[in-house]
């Protein structure tokens, strides 16, 4: 009796140990991070483990701020570990400030933060749009319809559409998410992360769409408007093919 | 209060086993050290131990003890997190952590084996096991600005098994030891809490 006690002790205690690192620090993990300026005025934010640190990572993060001795949970994004340590910024940035980016791991044993990447003049570079079309308008063939309704913005589980109207054009825009500067494309369907833009018409009396694989120029213009301008697409009814130009601004 | 009863305690152990024939007293100086999530907190630490051991009696022999540790924290303010849940959307609260005291009092008692074969060698090693019951005191403070600024001050039972590889030497009526231990036990209602220790100790036979 003795003997079992004394081997089945001996062997529990000895096969559990598991001995302590000999540096705190390493039980964390330890992270660096990059900041950059996309060309949309986005900020695409990435982290890297430098090393992994003890015990099972629980999530990792982003945050941001104008202060520069900001308390983390400001402007915070948390991301799962099965995911990418990356993550884009996509609200209006004030290109006259400077902002502090950061990026934080936490695991079993606790967190830590990485370095602090400063950036200022964050805005977009803008797109130019190669014509001149009359401000709010659609202009089909010749003839320019101004634009005197704008409904508001209409949200999708993984869309959002604008409608605009005027005296003869209800013209639909679908997008994957409210609109940044840049170039989309005109498509049948939306693809998830593509820049890519649905537009439907209507006269009225015949519905139809934008060509495919046309270009729709945005610009953002602040926080509550874009500007949207189209040069070269056509719009097809029955036999019929008119030429589509427009130049719009509206509310996110 | 709390090392006074102790001191006590380990008189009256001291005194109450060295009653018993045959038997002897030892004291011991050991070093802890912490492992798993417990060495994560604490650093090692230099303590006594103080007990009963009788003679290798056809190859076994009983022990009992009292040993006590104070740990210190391995580093002054831990990382904590904090998550809360508003709207459905979890964040993270960067906090601090602190263990200021860390203290164990350990009662433990159980065999040593040694083949008979070192009966008439003064150099004998021997293989031990133990089941240990005794009390833990922490006081830890948790602060995090967002959500909990906690100061505990708090106890839990603590019960456990140790085994031990070591080696003595005999002398006529005493001898010294030299032997390495592991703890594995449970902290109610903190977590589990384990340790090695080295242990150099010097018996007498009464």
């Amino acid at each position: 009796m003795k003997a079992y006690f004394l081997f089945i002790v001996l062997f529990l205690t000895f096969s559990s140990c598991k001995k302590a690192l000999k540096n705190v620090e390493d039980y964390f993990p330890e992270i660096t991070m990059t900041a950059e300026i996309q060309d949309d005025g986005t900020v695409l934010v990435k982290g890297q483990f430098v090393k992994n640190g003890e015990g099972a990572l629980e999530n990792f993060g982003f945050s941001f701020s104008k202060d520069p001795d900001w308390y983390i949970s400001e402007n915070q994004i948390l991301l799962s570990p099965t995911g990418d340590f990356s993550f884009v910024y996509d609200q209006p940035f004030d290109p006259n400030s400077t902002y502090y980016f950061r990026a934080f791991a936490i695991n079993y044993y606790g967190y830590s933060m990485s370095n602090i990447v400063e950036l200022s003049d964050i805005k977009a570079v803008p797109v130019i749009a190669p014509c001149t079309v009359t401000p709010n308008s659609f202009k089909i063939n010749t003839t320019t319809n101004y634009i005197s309704n704008f409904q508001p913005a209409s949200y999708g589980f993984d869309y959002v559409e604008y409608q605009s109207s005027g005296s003869s054009v209800f013209a639909t825009f679908k997008f994957n998410s409210p609109p940044l500067t840049g170039i989309y494309t005109t498509k049948q369907y939306l693809s998830e992360g593509e820049k890519d833009v649905v537009v439907t018409l209507s006269n009225g009396f015949d519905n139809g769409h934008l060509s495919y694989e046309k270009s729709v120029y945005v610009n953002r213009i602040d926080s509550t408007s874009f500007k949207v301008e189209i040069c070269d697409a056509t719009w097809k009814i029955g036999s019929a093919t008119f030429d589509v130009k427009c130049n719009f601004t509206r509310s996110y | 209060m709390f090392f006074k009863n102790k001191i006590f305690f380990v008189l009256f152990l001291v005194l109450f086993f060295s009653n018993f024939a045959n038997a002897q007293i030892y004291a011991k100086v050991l070093q802890f050290r912490p492992t798993g999530d417990f060495g994560f907190i604490a650093e090692k630490t230099i303590s006594g131990e103080v007990g009963y051991l009788e003679e290798f009696d056809s190859p076994f022999r009983a022990r009992a003890y009292v040993n006590f540790a104070s740990f210190k924290s391995r580093m002054e303010i831990f990382p904590g997190v904090g998550y809360s849940n508003i709207e459905g959307t979890n964040k993270f609260y960067p906090g601090e952590n602190q263990y200021r005291t860390l203290m164990n009092l350990i009662l433990g008692g159980g065999y040593d084996f040694s083949p008979e074969f070192f009966d008439d060698f003064a150099l004998r090693p021997y293989i031990g096991a133990d089941l240990n019951i005794g009390f833990h005191v922490r006081e830890t403070k948790f602060y995090n600005p967002a959500i909990s600024d906690v100061t505990e001050t708090g106890g839990g039972a603590i019960g456990g098994i140790k085994g031990r590889i070591g080696i003595q030497y005999a002398f006529e009526n005493s001898g010294f030891f030299i032997d390495i231990a592991r703890t594995y036990g449970i902290i109610v209602p903190y977590s589990f809490v384990s340790y090695n220790d080295v242990g150099l100790g010097f018996y007498y036979f009464f």
